[in-house]
């Protein structure tokens, strides 16, 4: 395969073979070497073949090898040219994403506070395989329909978190009666659950501000306490997708569609199936923004706690809740003339640059925040969306892989890991003490090197870098 | 039943290599693979079974509707099935008892299977019989 560097943090895979489009890796050396080092290119390719894409199949600084599509795959299909949709282009956990929220605290009111905050979120969160979650089965159906609007409208959260969410955290068509039964039992019993893998909950400082306008409308300041929650739709969104993914597989010879790895599985947007699929997807996502809803309310409820006040005494509002597991309907300028595209976000961030309309009047002279956690014990970044952003206004998600659980689990055992981030300042909550090794710092490309790869490539501008303080994994 | 797996490098996910002398044991050996990636068996006993019927129209599929809907009913029931008591494979369906222990009473040993892949999946004849490599999202 053909690699070849056509811009600073670009490079490009040229068409060959059964490629509808190019392929193009925004990465430094560093990245693009990691990226070789796996399947993740060959992935980028496979995905150049679906029908109707458009302009390039793409993949983010943080590309590491998924399953059918890579992780950190960007791809958009031309809706009213037969495109298509892909389950692979979404994943199992259906709009996985990571909400981060502020605070009038500071790094010194977190050190005051700190067994009682981390034992408060240590005691409300639930996670891992174990039983439990905060909301209950009756806020299923309205929550598959509404969203985190349902949950606000059920007494979590606060007024004003659905304007500093994404798709205000409603996406559009939800209907329960598209859920099938398993997926609604598998999910029904985990609505306000952080799962595990590489889901968590963190403690974050604000380090230092890189961009003071961009900061000051996100309500980031150096010092400032925040909290950043990564997770998705749990098991209603993991059935949903083996759900789709077996009926588009046998849908596919029908359509005349033919693709390179089983899991990129599709059909036409504009078919029955790929219309039930968007359907189902819309409605799972607004599981994993209710989700992500009730879990910011839980928290901000515990450190309340923990220091003795009322929760709004926190000041914990929230600054943004991103998808980077989505397909989402957009429109986008292809060859001079703009088009209904679907764009699928597989392990890549919504980017929307200063004044677009669907930002809210407070963050629309900045642009919308992106949100890249690091790794577990690393820093975190918040960037903004830039104009002309080349990626279907998409940015990376994170740090991106670069060592297999088996591999990690190898380097040191779970105890030496929280050990070590103890002693670094990082109190550490896990659901399963073994588990940490999988996840741990070494397992990860480094962070600062994505982000720097989004401010070269034009995808997204770096705003501020939080440092973990805790961290509360399933 | 006789076969083996082993637990492959994958930079986000899990994936294992099964083999098996036939199609019924690639899924004996397939479920057991699974769970243990999850739980420690080593100590575990059955005490409560369901019985599952899949229906697919490649052997591949066939694997993967098998595997997922074993997962699908553990995280329903909270029980491991990782014991195949009994599997049969007529042409596109195949249909079995599993029997497992509730995942409440298992030591964790991996980060819980979100879905079984068809990524790169296929049966392939080998020395011992059947082969398959199967890639798990966690």
């Amino acid at each position: 395969m053909e690699l070849r560097q056509v811009d600073p943090g670009v490079w490009e895979i040229p068409r060959e073979g059964a490629m509808r489009v190019p392929g193009r890796v925004f990465a430094t050396e560093d990245l693009i070497a990691a990226a070789r080092d796996d399947q993740a290119l060959r992935q980028v390719v496979n995905v150049a073949t679906l029908p109707g894409i458009v302009v390039a199949s793409m993949a983010m600084p943080d590309i590491h090898w998924g399953y059918g599509f890579p992780i950190g795959g960007v791809a958009a299909t031309d809706v009213e040219a037969g495109g298509v949709i892909s389950p692979g282009g979404v994943g199992f956990d259906i709009c996985c994403g990571v909400r981060l929220l502020t605070s009038a605290l500071t790094a010194e009111d977190f050190e005051r506070h700190r067994t009682a905050i981390m034992d408060q979120l240590d005691r409300a969160i639930p996670r891992g395989l174990g039983e439990g979650a905060i909301a209950g089965k009756a806020l299923l159906a309205d929550v598959l329909e509404r969203g985190a609007e349902a949950a606000l409208d059920a007494g979590f959260g606060t007024p004003g978190d659905l304007e500093r969410c994404e798709e205000r955290g409603r996406s559009p068509g939800g209907d329960p009666g598209v859920i099938s039964e398993l997926a609604l039992r598998r999910g029904g019993r985990q609505l306000g659950s952080l799962g595990a893998g590489n889901h968590f909950l963190e403690v974050q400082i604000v380090d230092s501000v890189h961009d003071e306008t961009a900061a000051e409308a996100f309500g980031l300041a150096e010092g400032t306490m925040c909290v950043m929650i990564h997770c998705g739709s749990r098991g209603l969104g993991h059935q949903t997708c083996t759900d789709h993914l077996k009926v588009l597989g046998a849908a596919m010879a029908r359509h005349g569609i033919d693709v390179p790895d089983r899991q990129l599985a599709c059909v036409p947007v504009r078919s029955p199936e790929g219309e039930r699929y968007l359907s189902a997807m819309n409605t799972s996502a607004n599981f994993a923004w209710a989700n992500r809803h009730i879990l910011a309310h839980a928290a901000r409820e515990a450190v309340a706690k923990a220091l003795g006040v009322d929760p709004e005494a926190t000041g914990m509002k929230l600054v943004y809740d991103v998808a980077h597991n989505l397909a989402k309907l957009e429109r986008h300028v292809v060859d001079g003339a703009e088009r209904l595209v679907c764009v699928h976000r597989k392990g890549a961030t919504r980017a929307l640059p200063p004044g677009h309309p669907d930002l809210p009047a407070d963050l629309r002279p900045v642009g919308q925040p992106v949100l890249i956690p690091g790794s577990m014990g690393t820093a975190s970044w918040v960037l903004a969306g830039q104009p002309d952003n080349p990626a279907f206004r998409s940015a990376a998600h994170g740090a991106g892989r670069l060592m297999s659980r088996k591999r990690a689990l190898k380097v040191s055992p779970g105890r030496e890991v929280r050990d070590e981030l103890e002693a670094r300042g990082i109190s550490v909550r896990p659901g399963s003490t073994k588990l940490l090794s999988e996840e741990a710092p070494y397992a990860y490309k480094d962070v600062d090197a994505v982000v720097e790869t989004c401010r070269l490539a034009g995808l997204a501008r770096p705003v501020a870098r939080l440092r973990p303080v805790g961290v509360v994994k399933g | 039943m006789d076969g083996r797996f082993e637990v492959l490098d994958h930079t986000a996910d899990t994936a294992v290599r099964v083999e098996a002398p036939s199609m019924e044991g690639l899924l004996v050996v397939s479920a057991r693979a699974m769970f243990s990636l999850m739980f420690d068996l080593a100590s575990a006993r059955p005490v409560s079974s369901r019985t599952v019927r899949v229906e697919a129209p490649t052997s591949e599929e066939l694997l993967v509707d098998w595997l997922s809907s074993l997962l699908s009913w553990s995280e329903i029931d909270r029980v491991a099935y990782f014991d195949v008591a009994a599997v049969e494979v007529s042409g596109t369906e195949a249909r079995g008892e599993v029997r497992g222990a509730p995942v409440d009473s298992l030591a964790v040993a991996g980060p819980p299977i979100k879905a079984v892949t068809y990524h790169g999946l296929q049966i392939r004849h080998a020395a011992s019989g059947w082969e398959a490599t199967i890639v798990f999202d966690v």
